[in-house]
């Protein structure tokens, strides 16, 4: 009986020890299975109203006169050669697309890579990779590239190296050509071979990004840019983060559009994007991108009168317009760039699954982790004031806070994040910090596109993400000595954020709530 | 026997030995005499216009006669905006739609004040060492003197740097490196502020010169001319690839080689400005309208110095003027005047230098009289020559414009003579600054028509003789003639040695027929 109470009471103890240890095994086992279940879900597209593609309010008559033709100019498509309008021949020999408004789309004209269709009904007004419609019209005998599909991102593609796989190149290699268009005489140019580039691990892509805000953007003050890179420093540092400013050759300020920072403002985006995306020369860069001949203006099309088909450069300032046509004296151009200067920035929807309190509680998790260092921003109850423009001689962009979400530096991020193309002081795994504004309805993240889903996108800033799951298809050059992404002790923290109670489940959901309310 | 034999050898030896020494200062005063009269009888003839064919007519200047009407109208405000004079103040209200937005920092207040000789758009304007009287007109001295304390509307409290002098060309100063002496810099340092008494509250310092004098961190670039630049401006990449190709053996066995300045944009061959570093009229105006001026635009679109207290307008300071969408502001029925003010300020600037006409031979012109010393014949011999020791083979003779999309500016020949490429030229030429596909001893081979006008020569105007500046072309040539050498790494010799030896070797009288040539541009 003694033996038995001592064996209950042994029995009780090897059973409390196997009941913790079981536990123990349990929570040991399933710990990382319970924190992977409680990993956010992207809520996707944010619904409700559009918030992009309108114009800054506040212009005055003549600016807002402007906005209609200016809109005119981007939904423009460009052919080679031929009909009653001057104004739209120039493409090619060598282009991606014909006109701004096929890749800029997304949500509205001026936004980035379009969303396939059927993903939030049809209140996008574009949707689906427009370059299927492009690549073969007018009987042009282009090959799709095997990476441009119809739901997936209209991607421009860059070579790194030249072909001996060692020299930097970088450039674009332009997806179609005008061989076999009834607009373009003989004309006889081959498409790059994407198969061969590929293969040689020489293919790199960018998305397009959506230009919205812009206008308020270029004018910010290159102190604040510089002000900005230099607060808070210590803890940019115990966090791996610096940061540096492209700065533009010519007048010693900070470079600050498209992925690499590499232009200093919409003019010089958007000259070198006609010039490099359709082929169409202007007053910036007058020659075609390919010079072969039967490929070079004038086309056997071309109008009797005009006077954009004679030669180079395809668009340029026009003589012959009249007074009640004033605003057509510029080149194509210098017009976009005005659409591009009065867009207005993406305004803010409500917080995915109506819940207002998980995204101000995101918002104060961004700035704690340390998103907010580097995706500069005011934020509430914080430190943190953002930018705000300087007065502007277009009033309406003057004195405006910009809550874009950058600090237009570009950083280090990381081997499977790098292209290996160098642009200005961007080395290959370098990119600016891309604007988060919008960000709440854009489908397609990062440079090239590579995921849908804005939780693999932030993690997708650590470095190796793609090599420590399994995922192929990291091209960052194996040879080349890149330093780790300066983010991977800020998603080292967004990580742990799973585990964080929240308003909407966890923290990491309510920041993922914040940024799909942007 | 002996002894007689002995004194013999010694005779003889003797005899032989002053023969010989004779013989050698013979030799040796015939050469030095033919040293000094080669110094003494090639010579610049000097500035076309100043110093000879004082009553030539300068071609220059004009925009070119085959543009249409409608094209040849914007010659009066697209020559207005390049000749305005910037003031500080723009109207907040917008009005003044050209003409304002100088500084903070600045080098001139205008385009013309710098691109002056012989006419507006041109080269360096300044006076000759020799003092007024043998200047042209309105650019008689450096026009920086006129500007650096405030041109009547603003006053600045600046003082003159040492190296602007008042007969000396234009230069504007770069830093090659920052002030760790290390770290590349190579951009300019606007001369001038705005600090003084109409903007008190503006108190930034010019820079340091002096130190960076000291410090051996101080280069210079005098102003190119423009004349042609509408050309040069779509010239196919292909053909100046191709002429770089050309002649490779010949080129390999002088030592020339020659790299393009290729766009990181689009791949298209880079060729305006001292390093080739921009592409086109249009960009390379729109970045000097700031870094000169000082004058915010749609391209740079921010102040150049934004200390509180200097930022005086609101940017872009050259904007679109929107008022002007139908002519002229207010015009109800959308009848007013052509709408050139629409167009930014540097937008006109650049359709003013696209229309230049490029500049014809002095020869073209006046036949023999045209040619220095009113020997036709000189002039083609000296081209010859300048064929023959190799000088075209960077100094190309011309290229073809391709069809234009302003009709009459294409299928041109342009006898520019230039490759429009970059060459190392030696660590006395060398500036220590890299842009683009320039390194620090690299410079884009510079054009040579209008060089019968112009008065300084090289990238910093250091000579004001043509000779010198041929002579300069050659590595080491300032080393040893006790010149300033401000090149600092090891570069590699110049690619112009050969030929400027081969320019040594032709007789006194080929090189004057060169020299005559070259003046007759």
């Amino acid at each position: 009986m003694q033996v038995r109470v001592l064996s209950s009471d042994f029995s009780k103890l090897i059973w409390g020890v196997v009941s913790a240890t079981i536990l123990a095994l349990l929570l040991f086992c399933l710990g990382p299975v319970l924190a992977h279940a409680q990993t956010a879900t992207d809520p996707g597209i944010r619904t409700g109203a559009l918030g992009a593609g309108g114009f800054v309010s506040g212009l005055n008559n003549y600016q807002q006169e402007m906005t209609s033709p200016a809109t005119n100019f981007m939904e423009e498509v460009n052919i080679v050669a031929g009909g009653p309008n001057v104004k739209r021949v120039g493409l090619g020999a060598t282009f991606d697309s014909n006109s701004c408004n096929s890749c800029h789309a997304q949500v509205g004209v001026g936004g980035g890579s379009p969303a396939p269709c059927g993903i939030k009904g049809s209140l996008f007004p574009t949707c689906g990779n427009q370059l299927l419609s492009v690549y073969n019209l007018m009987g042009a005998t282009n090959v799709l590239p095997f990476f441009e599909t119809q739901s997936g991102p209209s991607l421009v593609a860059r070579a790194p190296y030249q072909p001996d796989l060692v020299t930097p190149a970088g450039g674009v290699q332009r997806l179609f050509t005008i061989t076999g268009r009834t607009d373009a005489g003989t004309c006889n140019i081959p498409q790059p071979d994407f198969e061969m580039l590929s293969a040689e691990n020489n293919l790199i892509f960018r998305n397009t990004p959506p230009f919205f805000g812009e206008g308020l953007m270029e004018i910010i003050n290159d102190s604040d840019i510089i002000a900005n890179m230099n607060a808070n420093l210590a803890l940019k540092m115990s966090l791996g983060i610096s940061g540096n400013a492209n700065i533009d050759p010519d007048d010693g300020s900070v470079d600050r559009i498209g992925w690499k920072a590499q232009h200093r403002s919409l003019l010089a985006f958007i000259a070198e994007a006609y010039d490099v995306e359709e082929g169409i020369d202007n007053e910036f860069f007058p020659n075609k991108t390919n010079e072969t001949p039967g490929c070079t203006p004038p086309f056997p099309l071309g109008p009797p009168n005009g006077n954009g088909t004679h030669g180079v450069p395809d668009d340029r300032t026009d003589w012959a317009v009249l007074p009640a046509t004033g605003y057509l004296m510029p080149g194509d151009v210098e017009r976009f760039a005005i659409f591009g200067r009065l867009l207005a920035p993406p305004a803010p929807g409500a917080c995915p699954y109506s819940n207002p309190s998980s995204c101000s509680n995101g918002q104060t998790y961004f700035a704690s982790i340390g998103c907010v260092l580097c995706h500069t921003n005011a934020i509430p109850g914080t430190t943190y004031t953002g930018f705000t423009t300087p007065p502007s001689s277009i009033a309406a962009l003057g004195n405006q806070p910009v809550n874009l979400y950058s600090d237009l530096l570009v950083h280090h991020m990381g081997v499977c994040l790098a292209d290996n193309v160098t642009q200005g002081s961007a080395a290959g795994d370098e990119f600016k910090t891309p604007p988060l504004w919008g960000v709440g309805q854009r489908y397609f993240f990062l440079h090239d596109a590579r995921t849908t889903d804005i939780v693999t996108a932030i993690q997708e800033h650590a470095d190796g993400y793609q090599q420590d799951n399994g995922i192929p298809g990291c091209t960052g050059n194996p040879n080349a000595q890149y330093p780790p992404s300066e983010a991977d002790a800020v998603i080292a923290a967004f990580n742990n954020l799973s585990t964080v109670a929240g308003v909407d489940g966890t923290a990491q959901q309510d920041l993922i709530n914040f940024l799909r309310s942007l | 026997m002996v002894e007689r034999q002995n004194r013999w050898k010694q005779l003889v030896v003797g005899r032989t030995l002053r023969l010989v020494t004779l013989a050698g200062g013979a030799c040796l005063i015939v050469a030095l005499t033919a040293v000094l009269w080669a110094q003494a009888t090639v010579s610049d003839p000097g500035v076309r216009g100043i110093n000879w064919c004082t009553g030539c007519a300068n071609t220059v200047g004009t925009f070119q006669s085959t543009l249409t009407t409608q094209e040849q109208e914007s010659e009066a405000p697209a020559t207005t905006q390049f000749e305005t004079s910037a003031v500080v103040t723009c109207n907040t209200d917008g009005s003044n739609v050209t003409g304002c937005g100088l500084g903070p920092r600045f080098n001139g207040n205008s385009c013309s004040s710098c691109h002056a000789q012989p006419v507006a758009g041109g080269s360096s304007p300044s006076g000759l060492p020799s003092g007024p009287g043998l200047c042209n007109g309105a650019s008689c001295t450096n026009p920086l003197f006129q500007v650096y304390q405030g041109d009547g509307t603003d006053a600045f409290s600046n003082t003159m740097p040492s190296f602007e002098t008042l007969y000396g060309p234009v230069l504007i100063p770069r830093f090659p490196y920052q002030s760790d002496l290390k770290t590349p810099d190579g951009t300019v340092h606007q001369l001038f502020t705005i600090a003084g008494t109409s903007y008190s509250g503006c108190t930034i310092a010019q820079p340091n010169f002096t130190q960076a004098q000291q410090q051996n961190n101080l280069v210079f670039r005098q102003p190119l001319p423009l004349f042609g630049d509408g050309y040069i401006d779509f010239i196919q990449n292909k053909d100046i690839l191709n002429n770089l190709n050309a002649n490779l053996s010949l080129k390999a066995s002088l030592g020339i080689g020659g790299v393009p300045s290729m766009s990181g944009s689009d791949g298209s061959v880079q060729r305006m400005g001292w390093k080739a570093q921009w592409r086109a009229v249009l960009p390379a105006t729109l970045a000097e309208e700031k870094v000169e001026e000082g004058i915010s635009n749609e391209l740079l679109p921010t102040e150049i110095d934004q200390t509180p207290g200097c930022v005086i307008n609101a940017v872009p300071e050259d904007p679109t003027n929107y008022s002007y969408l139908y002519g002229d502001p207010g015009s109800t029925g959308k009848t007013g005047m052509h709408p050139w003010f629409f167009l930014a300020d540097a937008e006109r600037d650049a359709i003013f230098e696209r229309f230049l006409e490029r500049p014809e031979t002095a020869t073209q012109l006046l036949g023999a009289a045209g040619c220095p010393g009113g020997v036709q014949k000189s002039c083609t011999n000296g081209q010859t020559d300048f064929n023959n020791v190799g000088c075209v083979l960077c100094h190309t003779t011309s290229f073809t414009t391709p069809p234009a999309s302003i009709p009459s500016q294409g299928h041109i020949v342009l006898n520019l003579f230039s490759d429009l490429v970059l060459h190392h030229m030696g660590s006395c030429l060398a500036d220590n600054i890299t842009e683009g596909a320039a390194a620090g001893d690299m410079w884009r081979t510079a054009p040579l028509w209008d060089v019968g006008q112009r008065i300084a020569f090289m990238h910093d105007g250091r000579t004001t003789n043509i000779l010198t500046a041929i002579e300069e072309h050659a590595d080491g040539w300032q080393k040893g003639h006790g010149g300033g050498c401000t090149g600092v790494g090891t570069y590699q010799n110049s690619e112009a040695d050969a030929v400027i030896k081969n320019f040594n070797n032709l007789t006194v009288s080929q090189q004057q027929d060169l020299i005559n040539f070259l003046r007759s541009l």
